[in-house]
């Protein structure tokens, strides 16, 4: 019976651990997809940004050793997808879901491209130069408190800074914000490149965060979580990030409940079927407040 | 024939080829191959012997049943980004009618094939339903329908469905029972993996591109489309047609699954089937939702998905400038520069 | 017409702008013109704005007043004439311009983000903040308060602007001028979304304003409100002011009369002969008001003989949109009938299916044109030959087995394009590749091509030029002696007393006024959209 007990605690206790781990990529490009939908732009670009991150962290780490200045290039990558993102859709006004699908795409091949040119590998790499992040208690990397951190920081940012402050008067009512002398495109572009860094951030930790390897598609979706997690959100940094942080601790069971006798895909459902349910809801209650006005 | 509209396109598609020309010469010089080699290979790979048109058929068919799908839901106004998603529900039940019954073939093929779209039709249901009766975003609704269709498809399939080999042994990858012989379209020749289904494919799309273009329907769910508010003073059931239009470019796709199963791979098998939703879209997006022009960018495509092979032994090129290749062009021909510098002039101009 | 030797206004005629020592006006605006295209909004206004005075602006839909107060506002750039603020000319590039310069407006519709609270709306694009602590919130909501007691515009400032009642929202837009120590604050149309009550607290507030020292100025068509809260009214007609007064000088019909000018040839019109069979009777007809859960428009009763003509008057937002939607069966009705006397008989209730409702009334021969040309009566993306069986398409003619007949749909485009006389350089071309008046007359012999039973026609002639207008009113004519009825909505009187037999004036979500042809004058037209009939006026 003890045993049994023990054994359950254990997998909580590593559940939690591996958790949090899978979290907090997931949390930080949440984050970054916040920005996003609070000057009301559809970002489904993320999980391009993520993959961006990925790779350039993992190959800046792998030439210095250093992981931490990884996740600056990290950032880096994630900042530059973001950059031709707002670009695509503030500036030439092409629609943001075809630019996010295709961004997508075409950052998941280029990685493999530029894995095989840059260092003569296919599909994976193991990098023996790559440093590794800094740990607390040698569990927890210093990258998941940093997400927490940034979860409670862009809830500030953006009802407390006079930027925030702009970019949510920009995703209610651009018209009335053009009239009141602030600049619309001006605060999308910020809020998109602040998603970049911070999706980029989230994505260089999948490599430096344990095994220093890249494998192509290692983002796996993560970025779509994120997208989940901002829609169930609604754009709120603090539910999105718990969103996302239950969405990565629920991923995180997908394995251990299969001692069970459960299968893994009801945990790996979770965020998807969970957000059609809080996007239906939302949609219904917008439409009753709207009166059902639908003109045919 | 509306020449000056003709002329915009035909300048954005070459401003587009040429871009993506660039880009992708620079790519390939990196890896120390240049664009010409690049492009005989892969035309070769398609068109140096009956072989190789008929696996350039084998990859353009399900392109074009997927670019079908999308467009069709695109004149009526609706964004379906869940055609991934249909196609693998559409393969998965395919694939369990098929292997579950033993019927002859004149019975149990196009009992297999309508299971495939009735169950894609069945996956938009619920998208369908919620954005014509509340207007919820479809783009979102039909997206998280695609992850779901994954996990369902594959849990079941696992669960229940599961191929065992001879000796008894479970399959370790998520595939299912083989369907029968006679679920299956047979092939055209031994020597290439081009089936009937190209055929099948071939004549929906040339009904569906006639409906769109020729009849009432086609007008008015291209009207639809258009203004809402044009079609409901025309006297069209705006929101019931889109309804139904979104339920049949559900069907598509559940057929583009069906047809994979039965006619090539003969078994569901988990990431079989990725991206053939999301090309489908590129290419209807390519072909600027024009039937026609889907025949030509699906084409394209398939030329392209059809030389990964032939890039991989005769170059030295990484296989996945393959999957970089269409959406690269697709990027660049959405954001159309030549749109917006003519905007840039003519708003010059105006003031 | 210097603003130096001006007189008040006397009995008949018309005067001009009133005399103001210019040393005590807060801004004085001279020769302002304004042309969009070969539109010209405004010709040439001047007037000056007193301190701690409201200063009405009056004049018909188009006479200029929006423009004018925009120029004011830094919205629009004026091509002409100057603005002076404080005796020192100024030029505003931008809406921030004014702002500096103590000039704010309070648009019509409101500028507002919902999702923020009062304080972040007022605050926005001005706010006090630092780099560190972020916005300096306490600072922000003290100078508020400050505000709303000094004014009484009691607003909470922690609420979310979209839960709080238009008329707050209103106040909150006040408090926003305020807030950037605006002097001059400019509302446009600022009744039309309030009830009687909240109109008075309006006003309530507005003196308040006025007598603190501000120069407020009130735009409205509705004269009785001018009237009562005004201390100077100037009236605008074409583009430019043609007169002032003060209020306790003019009765109402003056105003009205000054607005609409007298100088308008009256046309004989046959009457039609009584007897004739009922078209159309709508009966207790109620319908919802656009974007309004609540606010309803009707009830609604009309009878219509065949032959005869219907003009339906009304400033923009009284009804009579909603009303003619629901008349083509684009709407379902909240109660009420309509029955249609075509070819035969449809009757339409309350109830959804409205494409059936639609196809229904055509079918009958009810003809629609919409004041949409370009995307309700014709199909931006297509071709004109589409534009052209639009409503027809189910017809045998057009429709074998379910495919176009698409010889037969060009062939009828040529015919329609040849019978309205319509310059177009193909059936294939688009048609926004058609001038506004082509694309009209393309629409109207589209309409006409079956001799329908009533012609249901929104704006006929709005934007065309005087050619082509006068062809498509001499349709109507011919159309009704051939004994269709037709029912016109026009925001041109003249044109109305040019057709109609009957003219039915909306205001406010109701019929205020049925007018005979022959007793209807412009003036009590346009009075009656005012809602002086209403006050017992006209």
């Amino acid at each position: 019976m003890t045993i049994e007990i023990a054994a359950i605690a254990g997998s909580i206790l590593f559940v939690l651990i591996a958790g949090l781990q899978s979290a907090t990529p997931l949390v930080l490009a949440a984050v970054g997809g916040a920005f996003s939908a609070q000057v009301n732009v559809f970002n489904l670009a993320l999980e391009g940004m993520m993959i961006a991150g990925a790779f350039a962290g993992f190959a800046v780490s792998n030439l210095t050793g250093n992981a931490l200045l990884g996740m600056l290039a990290g950032a880096g990558g994630g900042m530059l997808v973001s950059a031709i993102f707002a670009i695509a859709t503030v500036y030439f006004k092409t629609d943001e879901i075809v630019v996010g699908i295709v961004i997508n795409l075409v950052m998941l091949a280029l990685t493999g491209v530029l894995l095989s040119t840059l260092f003569n590998a296919s599909g994976q790499f193991v990098s023996t130069t790559a440093g590794t992040l800094p740990k607390m208690w040698n569990t927890f990397d210093v990258l998941m408190p940093l997400a927490f951190v940034v979860v409670i920081w862009a809830h500030w940012f953006l009802y407390r800074s006079r930027t925030g402050l702009r970019m949510r008067a920009v995703g209610g009512n651009p018209a009335a914000t053009t009239a009141a002398g602030v600049s619309v495109n001006g605060y999308r572009y910020r809020a998109l490149l602040i998603g970049g860094v911070l999706a980029g951030v989230g994505g260089a930790y999948l490599p430096l965060s344990g095994l220093s390897m890249f494998t192509v598609g290692m983002t796996a979706g993560a970025g779509f979580i994120a997208v989940s997690a901002v829609l169930f959100g609604d754009g709120k940094p603090l539910l999105v990030g718990l969103a996302a942080l239950i969405f990565g601790i629920m991923g995180a069971t997908a394995i251990p409940i299969q001692q069970f006798k459960l299968p893994s895909e009801y945990a790996l459902v979770l965020p998807y079927l969970v957000t059609i349910i809080a996007v239906s809801v939302k949609g219904i209650r917008d439409a009753k407040r709207r009166g059902e006005e639908l003109l045919t | 024939m509306n020449w000056t509209l003709v002329s915009r396109h035909l300048t954005r598609y070459s401003v587009g080829l040429a871009i993506g020309g660039v880009v992708i010469s620079i790519l390939l010089v990196a890896q120390g191959e240049n664009l010409g080699r690049f492009v005989n290979v892969v035309l070769a790979s398609s068109f140096v012997s009956t072989d190789a048109v008929l696996n350039l058929a084998r990859w353009t068919a399900p392109l074009i049943l997927s670019s079908l799908a999308f467009l069709i839901g695109a004149r009526a106004g609706i964004f379906n980004t869940g055609v991934e998603g249909q196609i693998i529900v559409g393969a998965c039940v395919a694939a369990i009618v098929g292997s579950s019954m033993q019927l002859p073939a004149i019975v149990l093929l196009p009992i297999t094939t309508a299971a495939g779209a009735a169950a894609g039709m069945l996956w938009a249901y619920p998208a369908a339903w919620l954005f014509r009766r509340y207007r919820v975003n479809e783009v979102v609704t039909t997206l998280m329908l695609n992850y779901i269709a994954v996990l369902l498809c594959n849990l079941v399939v696992r669960v229940f469905f599961l191929a065992k080999s001879s000796e008894g042994h479970e399959s370790i990858t998520v595939t299912s029972r083989p369907i029968a012989e006679s679920a299956a379209y047979p092939v055209f020749v031994g020597s290439s993996s081009a089936s009937w289904t190209v055929l099948a494919t071939v004549l929906v799309f040339i009904a569906g591109a006639i409906a769109l273009l020729s009849t009432r329907w086609g007008d008015e769910v291209t009207a639809i489309g258009g203004s809402r508010k044009f079609a409901s003073y025309a006297g069209i059931d705006a929101r019931g047609v889109q309804f139904r239009v979104f339920l049949l470019s559900g069907a598509i796709g559940g057929l583009v699954g069906a047809f994979e199963v039965q006619g090539i791979l003969h078994q569901f098998i988990d990431g079989s089937l990725t991206n053939f939703g999301w090309n489908g879209i590129l290419g209807g997006l390519l072909a600027m939702n024009h039937p026609v022009g889907i025949a030509a960018s699906s084409l394209f495509l398939g030329m392209i998905q059809n030389s990964q092979l032939a890039i991989q032994q005769f170059t030295t090129v990484s296989p996945y400038m393959v999957q970089l290749i269409a959406p690269l062009f697709i990027l660049i021909f959405a954001i159309d520069p030549v749109k917006k510098a003519i905007q840039t002039i003519r708003g010059r101009n105006d003031n | 017409m210097s603003l130096a030797d001006e007189s008040l206004i006397g009995g008949g005629g018309f005067g001009g702008p009133s005399p103001v020592s210019p040393g005590a006006a807060a801004v004085i605006l001279e020769g302002l013109r304004k042309s969009y295209g070969s539109v010209h909004a405004v010709r040439s206004a001047s007037l000056s704005l007193q301190a701690g005075q409201v200063t009405a602006i009056v004049g018909e839909n188009g006479a200029g007043k929006s423009t004018l107060v925009k120029m004011l506002a830094g919205v629009e750039a004026p091509d002409g004439g100057t603005i002076s603020v404080h005796g020192k000319k100024v030029q505003f590039r931008s809406a921030r311009d004014a702002a500096i310069s103590g000039i704010g407006m309070v648009f019509q519709e409101t500028a507002l983000v919902p999702q923020l609270t009062v304080w972040e709306n007022v605050s926005l694009g001005w706010e006090t903040s630092s780099r560190i602590r972020g916005i300096d919130k306490h600072a922000i909501v003290d100078r508020l308060s400050a505000i709303t007691k000094e004014y009484g515009l009691f607003v909470p400032a922690e609420r979310q602007v979209g839960a709080l009642p238009v008329s707050m929202q209103q106040q909150v837009e006040i408090l926003k001028v305020l807030y950037r120590d605006a002097e001059v604050i400019i509302l446009d149309e600022p009744t039309g979304v309030l009830t009687p009550q909240e109109t008075e607290g309006l006003f309530k507030a507005i003196r308040v304003l006025r007598d603190a020292g501000k120069a407020v100025i009130f735009i409205s068509h509705k004269l009785n409100e001018v009237l009562e809260i005004s201390d100077i009214i100037y009236v605008m007609r074409a583009g430019e002011v043609v007169a002032s007064a003060t209020p306790g000088q003019l009765a109402p019909r003056d105003l009205a009369q000054l607005m609409l000018g007298n100088d308008l040839p009256i046309v004989e019109r046959v009457k039609p002969e009584a007897g004739l069979p009922t078209v159309l009777e709508v009966s207790d007809l109620v319908c919802s008001k656009f974007g309004s859960a609540e606010k309803v428009i009707g009830p609604i009763n009309l009878r219509l003989s065949a032959g005869s003509v219907l003009g339906v008057a009304g400033v923009a937002g009284s009804g009579q949109d909603e009303f003619i939607a629901t008349l083509t069966g684009l709407r379902p009705a909240v109660s009420g009938r309509i029955a249609f006397q075509g070819k035969h008989s449809v009757v339409i209730e309350p109830g959804p299916a409205q494409s059936r409702s639609v196809r229904a009334l055509r079918g009958a021969g009810m003809a629609y044109v919409p004041s949409d040309r370009g995307s309700v009566a014709t199909l931006a993306t297509r071709p004109l030959w589409v534009s052209a069986i639009a409503g027809r398409q189910r017809n045998p003619r057009f429709d074998w087995h379910g495919f176009v007949r698409k010889r037969k749909a060009r062939e009828f485009a040529r015919e329609i394009i040849r019978d309205g006389q319509v310059k177009a350089h193909s059936v294939e071309s688009l048609p926004s590749s058609l001038s506004g008046g082509n694309l009209q007359k393309f629409i109207v012999a589209r309409e006409l091509a079956d001799n329908p039973q009533l012609l249901v026609v929104e704006e006929p002639t709005r934007g065309i030029d005087v050619g082509s207008a006068i062809g498509i009113r001499q349709r109507f004519r011919d159309l009704a002696s051939s004994g269709c009825a037709v029912v016109v909505i026009s925001s041109d009187l003249d044109e109305l007393m040019e057709v109609a037999d009957q003219i039915v004036v909306f205001f406010d979500g109701a019929i205020v006024a049925e007018m005979d042809r022959n007793d209807a004058t412009v003036e009590s037209v346009g009075a009656a959209m005012t809602g002086l009939a209403r006050m017992g006026g006209a």
